[in-house]
């Protein structure tokens, strides 16, 4: 044999060991793809995770935007109002005839929930144009968002720190009707179990009536009027419910 | 139609005839933010008058009238506190004068709603006065002061039909065949007797059957005497009330357990009828 067969029979000897360790390989392969059972999460996390993490970023760093934005317009919003109401305000307690103070009122009514504070106020400033116009003002709030507005109207006539009169507690008790506020339904009847219990015994009508900014007053007609306003509201809330 | 666009349409509706009604009309009434104070008290509210021309308003007598009547009626329930407390030591009379600077309802009374009676009646109103002064010469002779008068007792026009007791009432003064004097104008004899109408009415409400009872009664002799001025129906229905809410007032009181008054020694009367 000459040299060259030789190494031409060297040659083909390597490249069979080569073909038989490459078959060897694919079958180990094989083998363990069959143990592994496909890809793993694993394998999937560390394929997307660069992308993942990047998306996570970016979508946190938009809440975060989003959040200081809508932050800032709400302190945008709360200023301009705060800038804009007191001429509103003026205006209304000046008002020189009923029509006038309604108008006012309902102007005032269109910054919706912002507009109660300064409507129960005038509440409670007494005699009949402002209380009627301040009314009329709260109740289209209650119309139009009484989403807000009923858990405010049910902090007024829970309130027990002397805050409100009587009458501003008989106005939000009919408002609250209005507005159908339904989850003011508990509030109202506990509020008419109370006042049943009354009678007109003059020392319990005094005690009941520390609830309000003033005890002087309040007698078995205001019970009466009070329990009949009750009675509306609830009447209007049972039949939006059914 | 869905609610919520239902809902949008009331608002609209609602606001378009807010503003329409605001454009209707225009009455000088300014609020009264004295009425709050003294929440205990009953009031009488006396508003500022106004005057049918610049020769009135320029007339002392007639500019100094608010005052004088503020000094007369104050005697007058100072008098009406005596009596009370005469009758019964135990009888308050807690009643007094409010006064309303600006304010000038429309002269027929228009202003007085249903939900003004009720605000003022919560604010313990009994009667609100308010009016036009004026200055009328007889043929040849000097200007005499005249006046046309408002009265609304806000607790009967509340709680009572109106058909059953008028609660608007109008007077012109001087009264047809009395002689013009500043003198009828300074006492308003019909003022005490709506006072003491409201205030009986409230009382009653409130269970405080002497105090109403009382009210009542002085109220009657009130309206009697203002029927002297000639023949009222819107008076004289007013004073069918009156005896009538009395004997009701009475006879509640007696069936109330928890009264033990001297209403109670009163016998028995059937109230149908009673103001024939």
């Amino acid at each position: 044999m000459t040299d060259v067969e030789q190494r031409v029979a060297a040659v083909e000897a390597r490249l069979e060991s080569a073909f038989a360790l490459d078959a060897r390989l694919k079958t180990i392969e094989g083998d363990l793809r069959k143990v592994k059972g496909g890809s793993s999460l694993r394998d999937w996390l560390q394929t997307l995770g660069p992308y993942v993490g990047g998306l996570v970023v970016l979508f946190v760093g938009y809440w975060i935007k989003d959040s200081v934005t809508l932050a800032l317009e709400r302190e945008k919003l709360n200023l301009a109002y705060a800038q804009q109401m007191p001429a509103l305000l003026k205006t209304l307690d000046e008002s020189d005839s009923q029509q006038v103070a309604d108008r006012n009122a309902v102007a005032l009514a269109m910054y919706g929930k912002y507009a109660i504070s300064p409507l129960l106020d005038r509440l409670e400033l007494g005699g009949d144009v402002l209380p009627l116009a301040a009314q009329r003002g709260l109740r289209i709030v209650g119309f139009q968002d009484s989403v807000e507005a009923c858990p405010t109207f049910r902090r007024v006539i829970n309130d027990r720190t002397r805050r409100f009169k009587w009458q501003t507690h008989k106005t939000l008790i009919r408002v609250i009707g209005q507005s159908e506020c339904a989850d003011a339904r508990a509030d109202l009847e506990s509020y008419r179990a109370a006042l049943a219990q009354l009678g007109s015994d003059e020392q319990q009508l005094r005690t009941f009536a520390q609830r309000y900014s003033a005890d002087e007053g309040f007698d078995a007609e205001t019970v009466a009027s009070l329990t009949s306003e009750i009675d509306r509201a609830l009447a209007i809330i049972e039949q939006v419910k059914t | 139609m869905t609610r919520p666009r239902l809902r949008r349409l009331q608002l609209t509706a609602c606001l378009v005839l807010t503003l329409a009604a605001a454009g209707a009309a225009h009455a000088d009434l300014r609020n009264c933010d004295n009425l709050s104070d003294n929440p205990g008290d009953y009031k009488v509210v006396l508003d500022d008058f106004s005057f049918a021309s610049p020769a009135a308003q320029a007339n002392t007598q007639l500019a100094a009238l608010r005052e004088t009547l503020q000094f007369n009626f104050t005697g007058q329930l100072d008098v009406l506190r005596a009596s009370a407390r005469q009758l019964d030591r135990n009888l308050q009379v807690p009643m007094r004068l409010v006064f309303c600077a600006g304010r000038q309802p429309s002269l027929d009374g228009s202003d007085f709603t249903a939900a003004r009676a009720e605000q003022l009646s919560d604010e313990r109103v009994v009667v609100e006065m308010w009016g036009k002064l004026d200055l009328s010469a007889a043929a040849g002779g000097a200007p005499s002061p005249s006046a046309r008068i408002g009265y609304v007792i806000p607790p009967v026009q509340h709680y009572v039909d109106e058909a059953d007791a008028p609660p608007v009432h109008v007077m012109a003064y001087p009264k047809t065949g009395a002689v013009g004097s500043i003198a009828e104008l300074e006492n308003l004899p019909e003022l005490p007797a709506f006072a003491l109408i409201g205030l009986g009415t409230k009382a009653a409400k409130a269970n405080r059957y002497d105090l109403a009872v009382w009210a009542f009664t002085r109220a009657e002799a009130g309206i009697a005497d203002a029927k002297l001025g000639g023949a009222n129906p819107r008076l004289e229905a007013l004073l069918a009330y009156v005896k009538r809410t009395a004997c009701e007032t009475r006879t509640t009181a007696r069936k109330d357990p928890n009264y033990k008054g001297p209403l109670t020694l009163v016998p028995a009367q059937a109230c149908a009828g009673v103001e024939l």
